[in-house]
């Protein structure tokens, strides 16, 4: 890809994000906005991702305890175990983690199904209903993705908690309850907040990002791997240089 | 009756540029052994060819006044010459989301019933439950008609009617389209004599 071109590739994705946020914005007008699309996508990006996530959750939080314990243990101060799962998994992992599951799972599903739906024309079709694309199958998919990675995100938090209160117990005998007043001893506002503000836009970034590419396929089916590995991508890199802004702000208003 | 005027108009590509006058009363035949232009000329109709000079006029009123007035729905109807169908819909999903558009506010049995009696009258046997990649293309062509003739427009575009059929479900269709004369209006955009000869009473004929 030459200069000029990705130039133009760069100015059309904003072009892309402009419009489909402008309408995002106007969703409440829009008859165009699809329920069963929304609802399918949030069937296929949260509720059969549970699995997954629950798996991953329950072995970060166990990790980190374990990890954690052990080094606060050497200086005698194994109690601040709970620090640790707050700030690494509440505050970053949670998110970060959610958003890759998410972007492979989902982002990679919605940019081929857009990419194979341009090349089978139908868009074409839904444009002879005088529906617009962008609004019933992007918009209606970045609802879905949106809704499923906040609560994806907070599933992941519930269980990790879990499977560290779990892990803990192979080091001291802590009762359960004990262990729950003391994470929400060290569980801050401001971290639920980040980790609900990362969730929505991480869900934003990756169904805009995957939409984007999916709508980008010209003719040939064999456009469509190609955009998806840009989609896959972009959407990593965006979302992780997204992590490090929010944290930096809420670290910098602190 | 319908009258569209194409004037200078360039699709995107400016490899067809043509100006030319349509009378729809019952059934138009655009005639055209290269099968471009004609199939340009429909998509541009129903919004999905876009171009950057000409114009379109219908029935004395620019196009997009007339389509802003009318609505897409229910101006044109498009048969697609592939039978497309929306992946991730059902093909009753299919058929159901443009008549909502078209008839907001109407029960869903009015739907079945009409979806019945076009079933019956095509002697179509499909499982409407089943997404389009799970049917035979020729199937999703005659759901194409469906989804098309449901929509009751004021002109329904059929593009290459024989395309994907065999021998037998070509005379379905070309006996469906001869009983839907006077009924429906037509655009047809077809090289086969059949259409041009024995069902249209307009030809254009187009290229050389």
């Amino acid at each position: 890809m030459n200069r000029d071109s990705q130039k133009k590739s760069v100015m059309d994705f904003f072009w892309f994000t402009i419009k489909t946020i402008s309408e995002l914005l106007h969703v409440r007008a829009n008859r165009h906005v699809s329920n069963l699309v929304i609802f399918r996508q949030i069937l296929f990006t949260g509720f059969e991702a549970l699995p997954l996530i629950g798996f991953i959750a329950l072995a970060i939080g166990g990790l980190v305890i374990m990890q954690g314990y052990e080094l606060l243990s050497t200086f005698g101060q194994g109690i601040w175990v709970h620090i640790i799962l707050v700030r690494v998994v509440v505050g970053e992992l949670s998110g970060i983690i959610t958003a890759l599951v998410v972007i492979a799972r989902s982002g990679t599903a919605i940019s081929t199904e857009l990419g194979n739906m341009v090349v089978s024309r139908e868009m074409n079709l839904l444009r002879s209903f005088g529906i617009s694309p962008l609004v019933y199958l992007v918009v209606s998919r970045i609802i879905g993705v949106v809704i499923a990675m906040v609560v994806l995100t907070l599933y992941f938090n519930i269980i990790a908690v879990v499977g560290g209160w779990l892990f803990s117990q192979f080091f001291n005998n802590l009762e359960f309850r004990a262990f729950v007043n003391d994470f929400f001893s060290q569980l801050r506002l401001s971290y639920v907040l980040m980790g609900f503000l990362k969730s929505v836009v991480f869900g934003l970034i990756i169904a805009i990002t995957a939409s984007y590419h999916g709508m980008s396929v010209q003719k040939a089916s064999t456009e469509v791997p190609q955009r998806t590995i840009r989609a896959v991508v972009s959407s990593i890199f965006t979302v992780i240089i997204t992590d490090i802004i929010i944290t930096w702000l809420f670290w910098m208003l602190q | 009756m319908m009258r569209i005027e194409i004037k200078e108009i360039c699709n995107s590509n400016h490899l067809n540029c043509f100006s030319l006058s349509i009378p729809v009363d019952k059934c138009t035949v655009l005639f055209d052994l290269a099968e471009v232009v004609s199939a340009n000329i429909l998509s541009t109709l129903i919004g999905v060819d876009l171009y950057d000079a000409g114009s379109i006029v219908i029935d004395g009123m620019r196009y997009d006044d007339y389509i802003s007035t009318n609505g897409m729905i229910s101006t044109f109807a498009m048969v697609f010459d592939e039978g497309i169908m929306l992946s991730n819909l059902t093909l009753r999903e299919n058929l159901l989301l443009p008549w909502r558009l078209r008839f907001a506010g109407r029960d869903e049995q009015e739907f079945d019933a009409d979806l019945s009696y076009w079933e019956s009258r095509l002697n179509l046997d499909c499982d409407f439950s089943l997404r389009p990649a799970y049917v035979s293309p020729a199937k999703k062509k005659l759901c194409g008609f469906i989804r098309g003739l449901m929509l009751k427009p004021k002109v329904l575009l059929i593009d290459d009617p024989y395309y994907l059929f065999n021998k037998s479900e070509r005379e379905q269709i070309y006996s469906l389209l001869r009983g839907l004369i006077g009924e429906q209006a037509m655009l047809i955009a077809s090289a086969d004599d059949d259409f041009a000869h024995d069902l249209a009473d307009t030809v254009l004929k187009i290229g050389p």
